[in-house]
């Protein structure tokens, strides 16, 4: 141990003396330099290791586990499932808790590609967003009119009709992107991308020909994380915000506060209502005939009107361009498509748990890939009434305090702006120069998503600024790992991102390894 | 209106012609047979006919699901326009195309002689070109009625006038002017209708009702929202307001988009209220309490309702687009809002979306309407009950439910003018719910100072319920919530504006105008509430011709004036980037009554303004910069992203 280290335990314990009185007497006091945060590379995608110290020798937590190759079809470097190997070796096949923070490919997606190496652990605990509560009961008959028999608390008389809609995702996902067949504009290309995000489907086109059948990756994901992991359930807890997390016994010493997804509320439930009536108005229209999806003719044949029914001029005399007008409509029409699709993508985001984790002073803040629903209920609560309408929006002073103390922090949304409000970023990095500051880590890859003459591309370039000169940002692609193509069996070098920096934290220490970055507190 | 006014002309051409050749057959006496024929033409005034007033065209009350109940058949008699097939006429036309079959259908032809003598087709589902008569009829009537409520003609959207960098605008239409709207009846496959800017028209959409919850429909039938009678008139009130307040479609605060959505309810629920024989049935089934959720069930039921007639049914003028509610959400929202009780908290709740925080609008004018209907008929209800008449029992008598009726539809009538003529009275952006109380209650002070029903206290105390308050007024009086009136002056006259009359400006007044008002704009900037460092620019300037109640005219022209300048996200984190933000300001200018012989010059009577700098503007933008971070629009530089986009508006995306 260093003696900056050694002086920085000795600060920590004189803290904890004062602060921690009452905390319960364990075999030896516990290091926060011992706890240390992993980041494989995997891609376009989270997969993270938490080491706690205890007094039992060192306990591991998984947070995510999964990637996905995107819009560009790039964001899958291959390397997930020798990252998990690896895993395995570090943590002897034992995992006290594992997150999974919703159901998205880019965090999942792991768990259904090295279904064989996770089959050989069995966590003590796993935790889930509440929402993916209502699907263990899938034996549940589907009962008509589920709206109304939802209460205004937000509570269902018979919570197996929340978990008909939920189930539904997977379906209504599948079903609009059959939908994109045959388009490769950009539009089409994201919605795909999202969909395929969603249920895991890399290739919708083999689902269409009847090649492939099944739920996608993310349905055998889900199944490792429900049923072998959490055995069958009965290992897994589902938490919403300001719910009382309960955590494996071996975990000693560490506390945690879950932040998001909100709590459940009828209206999100109402709004997720609405969105499946108006995609499943729209598939409801569509017959699938052997040319792809075919809409109804609302009327017969006759109607169709030839070139004699319509004028060439109107009352002005002037030429009325019947081309140009018919180009407005088809050009109106393909959004719908993708805004579904983007609004499912939204929904399992802001699905996400956001964890805060402390131990032993340092506070961890994960936040999945929640967006704005799920961060403005605790930055803004926004359930709670404002006194003062004109300060409806400002960061309400607890969640200040908080990101003002953060040490740790794991960008959201692989760097995307929405997923991290900047009002966060700011509170965040507002505290005093001559602190410890923070370390951020953001797993993400270039050129997968958005664009740059969009200013939509991930990771956002002034995000990344931000956070680079307000924290220590870690990012996935700073650094070159190696590994052994699963496919071909070759050795692979995936080089780090060119103008990617690995900046030396305040406190602590970044190590590199083939495969991963971890920071040691 | 071209045709109408060149057959007038023609018409006074034969005349003068006529009364030249009389002359001269005076003189000469001669009676040839040509001569005779002539003089024929002398009568020709008298007997030719004279072109209609309106053209009447039957449609559906509400929508096909009501059957032939309720007076649901009903006949509109729209201001008669000559018509080619489509039907297209002057500020509309029918273009049945079928986005997603990707094919015309066959057009109605309307000045077709069997059609002219029968009203038109008779309502049915099955025919395209009775979609296309209805579409038509219903979205000529809108225009009609906000047309009378303004006083003025309604204009559809301009592409903005930005102006390139040597500060120079664009003249002439650009591609974006939409110069006739175009209604699609069929456009595309969707529980669905949307104005579409960009489509310049509206894309009504049909869908399958569903097959395990069709409501009233036939399970998996095909449902059409252009035949919705309050479908029509939202999205045609979309289209106007987009015409008279382009920016009110730019998403600055929650309250925009709620504002639009709360606006075009507003104007479909006023709507009911004029379907005679849907409202005498409405008064006789509630008793005269037309605000019932409920109607009372035709035959009384022990227990279970074994018949039809014994089913409560909703009271359909409280209730929008019926057919349609459940697959769009929207009703939902909306009954929900009309039927809760009023909590000044909701409002605050910065989650809503925007149809549920337009529900609160619309209730708040929905229980002003019902104060001021209940205030009309208060008397009659104390004759009725003096006679003998049981409240409770809602028996009522025809001539009874009749002046009701009346009432309730002058009343309805009072209260959409009011609604109307409030957009004049609005800033040109950022609307909020309180700046729309502030102009509501201004614009019925202007034109009605007297108050004998209270329309305005029964408004204000309506909005106050709801938690509805103005951003600045420092008391919640009359006085306090209108917006201040400019004192003479303060401001400089405006020299040479043309006012025009109620037929419009010709293009040369409007040049003449606009240029005019941008330099004013530019040598009163500072107190009009703008910077001079960037251009101003003039997005509208409408005349208004008003009857005050003394029989008056009173000639206004209102003015809209805008500044657009790039705001920081955050001012010491430029690496964020900006975002545009606007100021602008409303003028209403007046026209004074001649002086000694002379017309006075434009006098400034109101500035409504918005401004960037002060407390205000950093509480503006505060709000707006907030507002954009939870609605995840930093992403991208699209200048359009903070448009709303009216189709997925109403999917609830």
């Amino acid at each position: 141990m260093t003696t900056r280290n050694a002086t920085a335990t000795a600060r920590r314990t004189a803290k904890k003396s004062t602060k921690a009185a009452g905390a319960k007497p364990s075999g030896r006091p516990r290091k926060a330099s011992g706890l240390k945060v992993r980041m494989y590379r995997v891609g376009f995608g989270d997969f993270f290791l938490v080491t706690v110290p205890t007094s039992t020798g060192d306990k591991f937590i998984l947070i995510d586990c999964g990637v996905f190759k995107g819009k560009s079809g790039t964001g899958d470097i291959g390397s997930i499932v020798e990252a998990v190997e690896d895993m395995r070796r570090t943590t002897g096949g034992k995992l006290a808790l594992v997150i999974m923070t919703h159901r998205h490919a880019d965090h999942i997606a792991g768990f259904a590609k090295a279904k064989h190496i996770f089959e050989q652990f069995e966590p003590t605990m796993v935790w889930m967003p509440y929402w993916e509560k209502f699907n263990d009961k899938a034996k549940a008959k589907k009962k008509a009119a589920a709206a109304q028999k939802l209460n205004l608390d937000g509570t269902y008389e018979d919570e197996n009709e929340a978990h008909l809609l939920l189930l539904s995702i997977q379906e209504l996902a599948t079903n609009l992107a059959l939908q994109f067949r045959g388009r490769d504009d950009d539009e089409a290309k994201e919605a795909l991308a999202q969909l395929g995000n969603a249920t895991g489907i890399e290739d919708f086109n083999a689902v269409a020909k009847g090649k492939k059948k099944g739920g996608g990756s993310n349905a055998v994901a889900l199944d490792v994380l429900k049923n072998h992991l959490g055995k069958k359930g009965k290992n897994v807890r589902y938490y919403a915000a300001g719910d009382k997390p309960k955590l494996p016994q071996e975990l000693e010493g560490l506390k945690a506060t879950i932040l998001g997804p909100p709590p459940k509320k009828a209206r999100a439930f109402l709004s997720l209502m609405d969105l499946k009536k108006g995609v499943g108005q729209y598939l409801d229209t569509m017959t699938d005939t052997r040319r792809g999806p075919k809409v109804i003719e609302p009327f017969p044949k006759e109607w169709k009107a030839t070139k004699r029914d319509y004028r060439e001029r109107d009352l002005r005399d002037e030429l009325i361009d019947y081309k140009q007008l018919a180009s407005d409509v088809d050009n109106a029409q393909p959004d719908m498509l993708a805004a579904a699709a983007a609004k499912i993508e939204n929904f399992l985001n802001n699905q996400s748990l956001v964890v805060l984790f402390e131990f032993d002073g340092k506070k961890l803040l994960f936040a999945g890939d929640a967006q704005g629903g799920n961060w403005e209920y605790w930055l803004f609560k926004s359930d709670m009434p404002v006194k003062d309408p004109t300060k409806a929006g400002d960061l309400i002073q607890k969640s200040k305090e908080l990101l003002e103390t953060i040490d740790f922090y794991k960008v959201g949304h692989h760097g995307s702006t929405n997923a991290t409000p900047i009002q966060a970023i700011e509170a965040a990095i507002a505290r005093p120069k001559s602190g410890n500051g923070f370390v951020s880590m953001c797993s993400t890859e270039d050129e997968v998503y958005g664009s740059r003459d969009k200013d939509s591309e991930v990771p956002r370039i002034p995000l990344m600024k931000v956070l680079q000169d307000g924290s220590c940002l870690l990012r996935s692609d700073a650094i070159q790992i190696e590994f052994t193509d699963a496919a071909t069996n070759e050795t692979r070098i995936v080089e780090a991102r060119r103008g990617v920096k690995l900046p030396k934290p305040k406190t602590g220490k970044v190590r590199k390894a083939k495969l991963y970055l971890e920071y040691s507190f | 209106m071209a045709t109408r006014n060149s057959t007038a002309a023609g018409r006074r051409n034969a005349n003068t012609r006529a009364a030249t050749t009389t002359r001269a057959s005076k003189t000469t006496r001669a009676k040839s047979p040509r001569t005779a024929r002539r003089q024929t033409s002398l009568l020709s005034d008298a007997i030719d006919i004279p072109t209609p007033d309106t053209r009447p065209l039957k449609c559906y009350a509400f929508d096909p699901s009501h059957g032939k109940f309720f007076g649901n058949e009903m006949t509109l008699g729209v201001k008669y326009e000559k018509l080619i097939p489509g039907p297209i006429g002057e500020r509309v036309a029918v273009i049945d195309y079928d986005g997603e079959n990707k094919r015309f259908y066959k057009p109605v032809d309307l000045d077709d002689p069997s059609l002219l003598i029968s009203s038109g087709l008779n309502p049915t589902e099955s025919d395209p070109r009775f979609h296309q008569q209805m579409v038509y009829a219903v979205a000529s009537e809108t225009i009609q009625n906000f047309e009378a409520a303004l006083g003025r003609r309604i204009r559809w959207r301009r592409q903005e006038r930005v102006p390139n960098k040597k500060g120079k605008r664009p003249k002439g239409p650009l591609p974006g002017d939409i110069y006739r709207l175009n209604l699609y009846p069929h456009a595309m496959v969707s529980a669905n209708a949307a104005y579409s800017p960009s489509s310049k028209g509206i894309l009504f959409g049909y869908f399958r009702a569903s097959t395990v919850d069709p409501g009233r429909n036939l399970p998996g039938q095909t449902v059409f929202t252009c035949l919705s009678h309050d479908i029509i008139v939202h999205e045609v009130t979309h289209a106007i307001l987009d015409g008279i307040r382009t920016h009110f479609s730019e998403r600055t605060s929650p309250d925009v988009a709620a504002f639009h959505e709360a606006f075009a309810d507003i104007a479909a629920l006023f709507r009911h209220f004029s379907h005679k024989e849907a409202l005498l049935d409405t008064i006789q089934k509630t008793g005269g309490q037309l605000y019932q959720y409920h109607l009372e069930p035709e035959a009384l039921s022990p227990g279970n309702a074994a018949f039809q007639a014994q089913k409560p049914q909703d009271n359909p003028l409280i209730g929008l687009a019926q057919q349609f509610g459940e697959a769009r959400g929207t009703g939902r929202a909306l009954r929900q809002a009309l039927t809760e009780l009023p909590d000044p908290a909701k409002l605050k709740d910065p989650s809503l979306e925007p149809h549920e925080r337009g529900g609160i609008l619309v209730a708040a004018v929905f229980d002003a309407y019902f104060t001021v209907y209940l205030r009309m008929t208060a008397d009659l209800f104390r004759l009725f009950r003096a006679a003998g008449g049981n409240v409770e029992s809602r028996e009522i008598s025809g001539p009874m439910a009749n002046q009701l009726a009346k009432a309730a539809s002058k009343a309805a009538s009072i209260l959409f003018k009011i609604c109307a003529r409030a957009i004049d009275y609005c800033p040109p952006i950022d609307i909020n719910f309180g700046d729309y109380l502030r102009a509501l209650i201004t614009a019925d002070r202007d034109n009605h100072p007297a108050d004998p029903l209270g329309i305005r206290d029964a408004l204000m105390q309506a909005f106050r319920l709801r938690g509805i308050l103005p951003d600045n007024a420092q008391y919640f009086s009359e006085e306090s919530l209108c917006w201040s009136p400019v004192p003479s002056g303060v401001f400089d006259d405006f020299k040479k504006l043309i006012f025009g009359d109620p037929n419009g400006l010709t293009r040369k007044e409007k040049d003449h105008n606009g240029e005019l008002l941008r330099r004013y704009a530019m040598a009163n900037a500072k107190s009009l509430g703008f910077s001079r460092k960037t251009p101003i620019s003039v997005p509208s300037f409408h005349p208004a011709f008003r009857l005050a109640p003394d029989g008056s005219m009173r000639i206004d022209m209102v003015v809209e004036m805008v500044q657009t300048a790039d705001v920081y996200y955050d001012d010491d984190k430029p690496e964020l980037g900006t975002f545009p933000m606007r100021c602008g300001s409303t003028l209403l200018i007046t026209k004074p009554p001649l002086k000694s012989g002379e017309y006075g010059d434009g006098q400034l009577r109101y500035l409504i303004r918005k401004r960037l700098d002060g407390p205000n503007g950093e509480r503006r933008k505060r709000r707006q910069r907030n507002f954009h971070l939870q609605e995840g629009m930093l992403e991208g530089n699209d200048p359009k992203r903070f448009e709303i986009d009216f189709n997925m508006l109403h999917s609830g995306f």
